[in-house]
């Protein structure tokens, strides 16, 4: 965690909304480098800072469930036992399964 | 019908909650030949706590133990306070329900040379070790769920439907003919017609920022029920489990560190580095009972002592080397703690402290039910976490899996035998519910200002962080105050989201109005009873009083209000001078 001035990093979300969307988009946010947060929590400081709208599957955040688990620059990771990074791009696993943004239809 | 735009799905028995209660239930339905359709508001064996189970499944599979003494060891770890019936019900029946979960593939750990034999954990306020686990360690939960679904995907008469969260419970004149929920698939409302319903919704752990749990530990069920008019039962009771690693957030809630301070002396610092449990357990300092060890914790953290991660230091750098690096090897080989290799997350235990924290781990109170899983409305059963009085006071570790999979079973079987009895017909239901439901999310989706509900959830979570641990009247009156006034802010929620494909935010919205009823269920509670007794610790009423407490306190909605009655303790399968 950084003290005084804040050092800030870009996070490219993917993004996609069937009701209001014509085809995916990827948004960019600046978010608080902070060495020690997980990505999750990235997704989170998202949805409460930036958009209340934007939609991610999370559950236990102890590395229980997994579903958590979206792409972290092209490489799966469980997003919550997984650091954040400078310039991160986050993605669905499988972008055809995605209901909102993050959101994938997990029924098998 | 009003209501005729809304898409309808009939079963037999609806179940609500897909996990380790919620499966077992559904397995006893399809065996009788009736139909059950399983919903969860996340994803089937993902969702809630169960996985979250990484220690044991307890029963007296030992050859020297016996249902009897475990029943003895979960009264006393209860505090005298369980539903004796209840505890004497699971614990005698855990063994069968461990060799159930085997015969459908789950495999619990056997004794190097006797597979004869359970190898099992022997934990603290257990007379014998009866702890079953699969390995590898820390997958109990994890594995007792991928069998369950499994086992639940071999039955035609089972459905399972994700993404569907369940607001209200239907009724007709005091029989149950199904639910209302939100398809959050759709964005749209959903009706159940279902013959019989089961609630196996979990506990309510997310009413504390301070929380171990899944986000879908909310309180849906104690909510539902308690509008109702149903009795709910110890619901100033939730426990808290003391060492949590808080920081990195990458072993967020990592508990297995708990075995440096049980069996290494580890030392808890707090920020300025002084050794605090001297002020609070001089004796045993460190090594005192898990409640006084998480007070110690929660006082230096409140009083602004703590780490800026919220929590304190927990350290064993004093350590010899390798006593260390052995313990490390044999537990947790290349630092991994549950797929996190500690040593990549920058924390050297040989050298430097971890941060940790109590964090809301169980809930103890629930729905009051019967041995037959009855909860007083005819086809409306419960089962798990959502139900109070097995565990008393305080759980014991180890607990919790064969408690929520016995009533599991049983809530299964009384449908069954209810359905067979004629059961309701999916007769009609009062649409006004429904049309309630809708007018508030055109409201909340059509508001152009007001209060996110993710801003609300903060709130309520913020409050109740303050009398987590430590509670006196003053502080309680003050949350509860905190908690009426957002009751208020429930009718100024915006849902920016449109209506469509998941809507997490509507999902907050509905949660957040659960979340107060039970934070208010919880609050009051904790102001009637005036001691401390397990989970609940009063400031100022600091001991146990079982002249006027061995008592349950009993909530329940009439004319409009909460409700507050208390009970004694019924003693009638270990007696008191047997107990104390």
């Amino acid at each position: 965690m950084s003290y005084g001035t804040r050092e800030m990093t870009t996070v490219t979300v993917f993004r996609y909304d069937p009701a209001l969307d014509q085809e995916p988009r990827y948004e960019k946010y600046e978010v608080p480098f902070e060495p020690n947060e997980s990505i999750v929590g990235v997704l989170d400081y998202i949805r409460a800072h930036y958009d209340s709208t934007f939609s991610f599957r999370y559950s236990c955040r102890t590395g229980c469930c997994m579903i958590c688990t979206y792409r972290l620059n092209g490489k799966t990771v469980v997003t919550c036992r997984t650091k954040m990074q400078k310039d991160m791009v986050i993605e669905p696993v499988n972008k055809d399964r995605v209901m909102k943004d993050l959101m994938v239809n997990m029924d098998r | 019908m009003l209501t005729e735009n809304i898409p309808q799905v009939s079963t037999d028995v609806l179940i609500i909650g897909t996990e380790a209660a919620g499966a077992k239930a559904a397995l006893e339905i399809a065996k009788a030949g009736y139909k059950a359709l399983v919903v969860t508001k996340s994803v089937a064996g993902k969702s809630g706590v169960t996985v979250q189970a990484v220690a044991t499944y307890n029963a007296a599979l030992g050859p020297d133990d016996s249902p009897e003494l475990h029943l003895m060891d979960t009264l006393k770890g209860g505090k005298y306070l369980n539903n004796q019936a209840m505890a004497e019900l699971f614990t005698r029946e855990a063994p069968n329900v461990v060799h159930e979960l085997e015969a459908e593939g789950c495999k619990f750990a056997r004794q190097q040379g006797h597979p004869e034999r359970y190898d099992l954990y022997h934990y603290p306020g257990h007379s014998q070790a009866r702890g079953a686990y699969t390995y590898p360690g820390g997958t109990t939960g994890r594995q007792l769920m991928s069998t369950m679904i499994r086992a639940l995907k071999k039955h035609e008469q089972i459905k399972i439907q994700n993404d569907v969260m369940i607001i209200d419970i239907l009724t007709n004149q005091e029989r149950t003919v199904g639910a209302l929920g939100v398809d959050l698939k759709t964005g749209g409302f959903i009706l159940f017609a279902a013959r019989a319903v089961i609630l196996t919704t979990g506990g309510a752990m997310q009413i504390f920022s301070n929380n171990a749990a899944a986000r879908e530990a909310t309180g849906d069920g104690y909510a539902m029920a308690y509008r109702l008019g149903l009795p709910l039962v110890d619901m100033e009771f939730c426990q808290f489990f003391p060492y949590n690693v808080v920081a990195p957030k990458t072993l967020y809630a990592q508990q297995t560190v708990c075995q440096l301070c049980q069996n290494f002396g580890a030392q808890l610092l707090n920020y300025k580095g002084e050794r605090f449990m001297v002020k609070y357990d001089p004796v045993n300092m460190e090594r005192g009972t898990r409640d006084i060890v998480s007070r110690g914790i929660f006082i230096e953290i409140k009083e602004g002592r703590g780490t800026k991660n919220g929590g304190v230091y927990m350290d064993v750098s004093f350590l010899p080397k390798n006593v260390l690096e052995n313990w490390i090897a044999d537990n947790h080989p290349g630092w991994d703690f549950g797929g996190v290799k500690m040593l990549d997350e920058g924390i050297d235990l040989r050298e430097e402290a971890i941060e940790i924290a109590p964090l809301a781990h169980f809930y103890l109170g629930g729905i009051q039910i019967n041995t037959r899983c009855e909860t007083g409305i005819a086809g409306l059963f419960a089962a798990g976490e959502v139900c109070g009085g097995s565990h008393g006071a305080n759980r014991l570790g180890g607990n919790a899996l064969p408690e929520v999979q016995v009533f599991g079973k049983i809530a299964g079987n009384m449908a069954v035998e209810y359905l067979k009895a004629g059961g309701a017909d999916g007769g009609s239901f009062d649409e006004s519910v429904v049309l309630a439901r809708e007018q508030q999310v055109k409201e909340m989706m059509g508001r152009d200002q007001g209060i996110s509900p993710l801003v609300l959830r903060n709130r309520i979570q913020e409050a109740m962080f303050e009398v987590s641990l430590i509670k006196d009247e003053a502080s309680v009156k003050k949350a509860l105050g905190q908690i009426e006034s957002m009751r208020e802010d429930l009718t100024k929620l915006v849902v920016k989201t449109p209506r469509g494909s998941y809507n997490l935010e509507l999902l907050d919205a509905f949660e957040d109005e659960f979340m107060l009823d039970v934070a208010e269920m919880h609050l009051r509670g904790a102001l009637l009873r005036t001691e401390s007794r397990g989970a609940h610790y009063r400031l100022d009423y600091q001991e146990k009083d079982d002249q006027n407490w061995l008592k349950n306190i009993i909530v329940q909605k009439k004319n409009g209000r909460m409700n507050f009655t208390t009970t004694p303790v019924v003693f009638d399968k270990v007696g008191w001078e047997g107990l104390k």
